[in-house]
């Protein structure tokens, strides 16, 4: 342990360094374009209905695994992005649940409630 | 000539390493529960999206070029602060304090950006009291806000730290993790961005 050792994303050593430049300078460029491709769809409506949204939702996913590969330091190895990944990865599960079960159950709790008038004519007949 | 004295750092011992990587595991595990948070109000404002009570829906009151306008000026922010840490690694103070101050002016920007947009909703009569899209929207959207408004104030603590105690080790360390923290909330933006503001626009 010779060199000042901070995390291994500061430590000073120049091969480091513009690894991490690379890094910020293809995720702000990359990230940029998505951005701009994700308005020109809207702005043009290029595309219409489920086709847009599903592009739209393909477009974010793309932009989250690149700003967290290339701004959160997950990318690279050593001991303790390992740790953040695994514990990235089992919270990402846990949201996956939480955002598609909730509309799952809501979707299914709207489809089977009923309409106003059914609930008077259930009321009077039990 | 006075920065040259921050770069003559001392070894550490296996010990203090070992203490950041916990702090860093620590700091990341909050921003895991941070996650959950967002993806809980998320969960809320898709299940309400619909429900606008006669009310206005996000076609009808988000613009689309000033939302393009705020994820911009968020994704520089989050280059910039990006920059502050590359800066920091060659112990330039100076440069680093000048990034730091950008990203924190970018923030400023995004943040009046959004308080102006909230204000007028509210004085068109399209507050959160309106329908439970907005108040899932506001909540959403706001809560995204006050995050960023309290990593502003997180920089501006770090470049007085740095200006009175240079690149001391808690300082680095301070840095570091407010450039997650700050790359955190810009992630969030994104999904907003997408299924708040362009799924409601289409």
């Amino acid at each position: 342990m010779s060199t000042p050792h901070y995390y291994e994303e500061i430590e000073a050593l120049p091969e480091r360094g513009e690894h991490l430049a690379r890094a910020y300078v293809l995720g702000f460029a990359i990230s940029l374009a998505l951005t701009c491709a994700a308005y020109v769809l809207v702005s043009t409506h290029a595309f219409a209905g489920d086709v847009a949204f599903a592009i739209l939702g393909a477009l974010a996913c793309a932009q989250f695994g690149v700003q967290v590969y290339f701004f959160l330091h997950l990318g690279h190895g050593g001991r303790s992005s390992q740790e953040r990944r695994i514990a990235f990865m089992s919270f990402t599960i846990i949201v996956l649940i939480l955002v598609i079960g909730s509309l799952w159950v809501m979707r299914h709790l709207d489809a089977r409630m009923m309409m106003p008038g059914h609930m008077e004519a259930y009321m009077t007949t039990h | 000539m006075k920065e040259l004295e921050h770069n003559t750092m001392t070894p550490l011992s296996r010990d203090e390493s070992h203490a950041d990587t916990t702090t860093l595991f620590g700091f990341w595990l909050y921003l895991m529960t941070d996650f959950i948070l967002f993806a809980s109000l998320f969960a809320v404002f898709a299940v309400l999206r619909g429900n606008t009570f006669g009310g206005p829906s996000g076609g009808d009151i988000f613009s689309l070029p000033l939302v393009l306008a705020g994820t911009l000026i968020l994704l520089a922010s989050s280059f910039t602060c990006g920059l502050a840490l590359l800066s920091a690694r060659l112990y330039r103070r100076a440069e680093t304090s000048m990034w730091l101050v950008a990203t924190a002016a970018l923030g400023v920007w995004f943040v009046v950006m959004e308080f102006s947009e909230f204000t007028q909703l509210i004085a068109e009569g399209f507050g959160w009291e309106r329908s439970a899209f907005l108040s899932a929207f506001f909540t959403l959207v706001g809560t995204h806000g006050l995050h960023v408004t309290i990593g502003i104030i997180w920089i501006l603590a770090i470049v007085a730290a740095l200006y009175f105690q240079g690149f001391s080790r808690a300082n680095l360390r301070k840095l570091f993790l407010f450039t997650i923290f700050w790359h955190f909330l810009d992630i969030i933006w994104i999904f907003i961005f997408t299924f708040v503001y362009l799924f409601g626009i289409l």
